[in-house]
């Protein structure tokens, strides 16, 4: 009995990873993609190089898909119905929502700095280069925690 | 490999060929002009015309919004890389004087106006027909409906639930509905003459009269009169237009007439920035040692009647500064450009960070196929739109990263993902994990911090020949040495943790840095007890701008060389994953070409954004943050301003 409520929370975790890291990444994109869309209305020749920044963070979606599919290939998902010990499942539903709390909220600020640095280039055409690397000092923090529940993920599910 | 030798130059000539002059300094494009402000009692140029170009100029933005109107959108990509036009100036020179450009913008301004006008009718008319249409079934010609003695016929339309008023009120009128629509009755309706507090009623319920003063016959013909107006009237339109159309053939010559007149101006306006007195004229700027031979030869060929003076910069955080590298470093100057110039007193950091670049980006992204696709991409843009030798730095870019991304591909066995799959020439197996040895994630973990640590002492050291370069020995020694001694005795302790006599070395080459800091850390202080708080908080970077803190802080960030480099190859895999769940059959074959192209074609492109991102905020941070003053200003010379059109070098 106790395998079935172990893959119940390991699922819980992939869940939490994908929903908040998913939620954060389409409000951060929102908000960069509003700022992109108010200056393209005047100057429609930036839509190459304002792209790019807008698309910045959305890459933490990304990485709670890759937590996701790190837990799926560990727990042996792909395979069948794997039997998971409790704690274990447990203990990836932590840091699947950890993990995903600071995707959620790393991203609706990178969108912030996105927009302000969206505002720079078009203040500024030539500084587009450094304006994309301001979103991503924001974004070390998601990187940061993807290695972090990429590595504990690994080592939880190391007897499996 | 380094900063040029910049040297100040002075020149001094007359009056009368000042025109040609700085006509023919501009052409040269090797001295930049410096603004004069030092000097008192001597007066800045002011004999230019610049509301005379700036009028040109709009008045070719006028010609070419028209114009504009008829050419094709660029694509994509194309938009990305700009347009370069290489000519000749005496080339340039003639075109601008055989163009008869005050014709062209007088008919095209006629056009345009007539157009506007004709344009301004049919809306009208098209007003007309929308009040006209109604009533089209009336059989009466409208300008006799309203002649009869006793009675006031109104034509107009009425909403339909205000309808109920009128006829409530049908003592006083007759109204007679010709058509409807879903809110509205369109009608006629008579009072008599004297009765003029209904006009007042009329406008109560708003009843909206209808004024066709103007036109004459039944409705039905007036409706086919105004159709057939609009038609003539369009049709002209329609010839004006296509004039309009056939001159845009100038299109090409006006873009490149109105770089002639913005690059005009910008002369004009650099011309403020010399002094003149009654007969001569004064410039001050700087030049490249290497060009002042030639600078020489071609003023002696053409003038004769302008002195030179070089000489040694005396400012030299004023001095602007020229990067030099060779055609492996050049594209890593965008770096440097995009941080800020390094002052001409310092060194140029250019070919230092492009190896640290280079191991960053590949690390990041590295991945054989993704690699070789960035490779033979940029190629091909290259190629395909012939871009121009002065923005191919971008591609050989992208095309240098792209080949160490395939070293490294091949190293951590990652082939789009595990597409395909060559684990024997692979060093760290991401995925790879037996019992008893560590596993392949732990180990590109320990690489990554590994290149991390490299990378601070380096920079550290960097420092350390900057303090010396200086004559700063006693600094080097003190603030940097003294780090790096104490910082690789630290990962000795660690390493050797098994071996007693190595570790101990390790021990006491900590120690020995650890001391040298708290003894020399507060050298600055002026009290002795000043001196031992500084040195011990110096420790912590609380102080100086390193410390122990931002050294372990510093060595984990680059712990994300380990993050995108899996997420790389994760988000591949996922891919693959994906595609290979659709099996070998018929739906297989035609579905997974499709998603494994717009997959990694997704991949790539975040890959490419992050392993730009997070390696160039390393080389900022971590790197530049140890040893690198950002400050200087770029050496612009004096040249022909444009975006679009190279000159030629005669």
């Amino acid at each position: 009995m106790s395998e079935i409520y172990g893959l119940v929370f390991a699922i819980m975790g992939m869940a939490a990873a994908i929903s908040l890291s998913g939620i954060g990444s389409s409000i951060g994109i929102g908000i960069s993609t509003m700022q992109t869309a108010g200056v393209l209305s005047e100057k429609p020749h930036l839509y190459g190089k304002l792209f790019v920044i807008t698309a910045l963070p959305g890459t933490q979606g990304f990485y709670g898909f890759i937590e996701l599919f790190w837990i799926a290939t560990r727990i042996g998902l792909f395979g069948g119905i794997p039997k998971i010990p409790v704690n274990t499942g447990m203990q990836l539903f932590f840091i699947g929502l950890g993990m995903g709390f600071v995707e959620l909220i790393s991203a609706v600020w990178q969108g912030k700095v996105a927009s302000a640095s969206i505002n720079l280039v078009a203040e500024k055409e030539e500084e587009a280069g450094r304006a994309i690397i301001l979103p991503g000092l924001v974004e070390i923090y998601a990187v940061i925690s993807l290695i972090a529940a990429i590595l504990v993920t690994t080592f939880v599910t190391a007897g499996l | 490999m380094a900063i040029e030798k910049i040297k100040e130059v002075n020149i001094f000539l007359s009056k009368k060929i000042f025109n040609d002059f700085f006509t023919f300094l501009k052409l040269q494009e090797k001295v930049e002009i410096e603004e004069i402000k030092d000097i008192d009692g001597l007066n800045l140029f002011k004999d230019m015309d610049i509301e005379k170009y700036d009028k040109i100029i709009s008045e070719i933005d006028f010609l070419l919004n028209q114009f504009n109107r008829f050419q094709k959108k660029k694509s994509f990509i194309k938009d990305f890389i700009p347009e370069r036009i290489d000519m000749e100036y005496q080339n340039l020179e003639s075109l601008v004087n055989n163009f008869d450009f005050e014709s062209l913008y007088k008919k095209i301004f006629g056009l345009v106006r007539k157009n506007e006008k004709i344009i301004d009718d049919i809306k009208s008319i098209k007003k007309e027909i929308e009040k006209i249409i109604p009533f089209t079934n009336l059989e009466y010609e409208i300008e006799k409906i309203d002649t009869l003695k006793k009675l006031k016929i109104v034509i107009g339309s009425l909403k339909k639930s205000s309808f109920e008023k009128l006829t409530k009120e049908n003592e006083r009128c007759e109204p007679l509905i010709i058509s409807e629509d879903s809110i509205n009755y369109y009608l006629i309706v008579a009072f008599k003459r004297e009765d003029t507090s209904f006009y007042e009623f009329l406008k109560n319920i708003e009843f909206i009269e209808y004024d066709f003063k103007d036109l004459k016959g039944k409705p039905k013909e007036i409706y086919q009169n105004l159709i057939s107006k609009i038609n003539e009237l369009q049709k002209i339109s329609n010839e004006i237009e296509s004039e309009i159309n056939k001159e845009s053939k100038n299109l090409n010559n006006l873009k490149i007439l109105k770089e002639y007149y913005i690059d005009k101006k910008n002369e004009e306006e650099t011309k403020q920035k010399v002094i003149e007195s009654k007969f001569l004229i004064y410039i001050r700027g700087y030049i490249k040692e290497k060009d002042i031979k030639i600078f020489e030869q071609k003023i002696k060929e053409n003038f004769d009647k302008a002195y030179i003076l070089y000489k040694e910069p005396e400012d030299l955080d004023k001095t602007p500064v020229s990067l030099n590298n060779n055609k492996f470093f050049k594209p890593f100057e965008m770096l440097v450009n995009m941080y800020g110039y390094p002052k001409y007193s310092d060194f140029d950091p250019t070919p230092f960070l492009a190896p640290f670049f280079i191991l960053f980006f590949s690390l990041c992204f590295g991945d054989v196929i993704y690699g070789l696709l960035i490779v033979l991409g940029s190629l091909f843009l290259i190629k395909k739109f012939n871009v121009h030798e002065k923005d191919r730095n971008f591609f050989y870019f992208f095309i240098i990263l792209g080949l160490f991304s395939i070293i490294v591909g091949i190293l951590t066995n990652s082939w789009a993902g595990d597409l395909i799959s060559f684990p024997k020439l692979a060093i760290i197996n991401l995925f790879e994990e037996k019992p008893g040895e560590t596993p392949g994630l732990i180990k590109m973990l320990i690489f990554s911090l590994a290149v991390g640590f490299i990378t601070q002492i380096f920079a550290i050291l960097l420092k350390a020949f900057d303090n010396i370069r200086k004559k700063k020995v006693l600094d080097a020694i003190f603030d940097q040495i003294s780090w790096v001694i104490s910082l690789i005795g630290i990962v000795l302790y660690i390493l050797f943790s098994k071996n007693p006599s190595l570790s101990k070395i390790g021990l006491y080459l900590f120690i020995a840095g650890i001391i040298i800091i708290i003894l020399t850390g507060g050298r600055t202080s002026k009290s002795i007890i000043g001196k031992i708080i500084g040195g011990v908080v110096s420790l912590y970077g609380i102080v100086s701008s390193y410390g122990f803190s931002s050294a372990l802080g510093d060595i984990l960030s680059y712990s994300r060389l380990l993050a995108l480099g899996f997420s790389t190859t994760v988000l591949g895999i996922i891919i693959n994953t994906i595609a290979r769940m659709f099996g070998k059959g018929i739906i297989g074959i035609l579905i997974i070409p499709l998603i494994l192209l717009a997959g990694h074609g997704l991949n790539i492109f975040m890959g490419l954004l992050g392993s730009f991102v997070h390696p160039t905020r390393l080389i900022f941070l971590e790197f530049f943050g140890r040893f690198y003053e950002n400050g200087g200003k770029k050496f612009s010379p004096f040249k022909f301003k444009s975006e679009k059109i190279i000159i030629k070098n005669q």
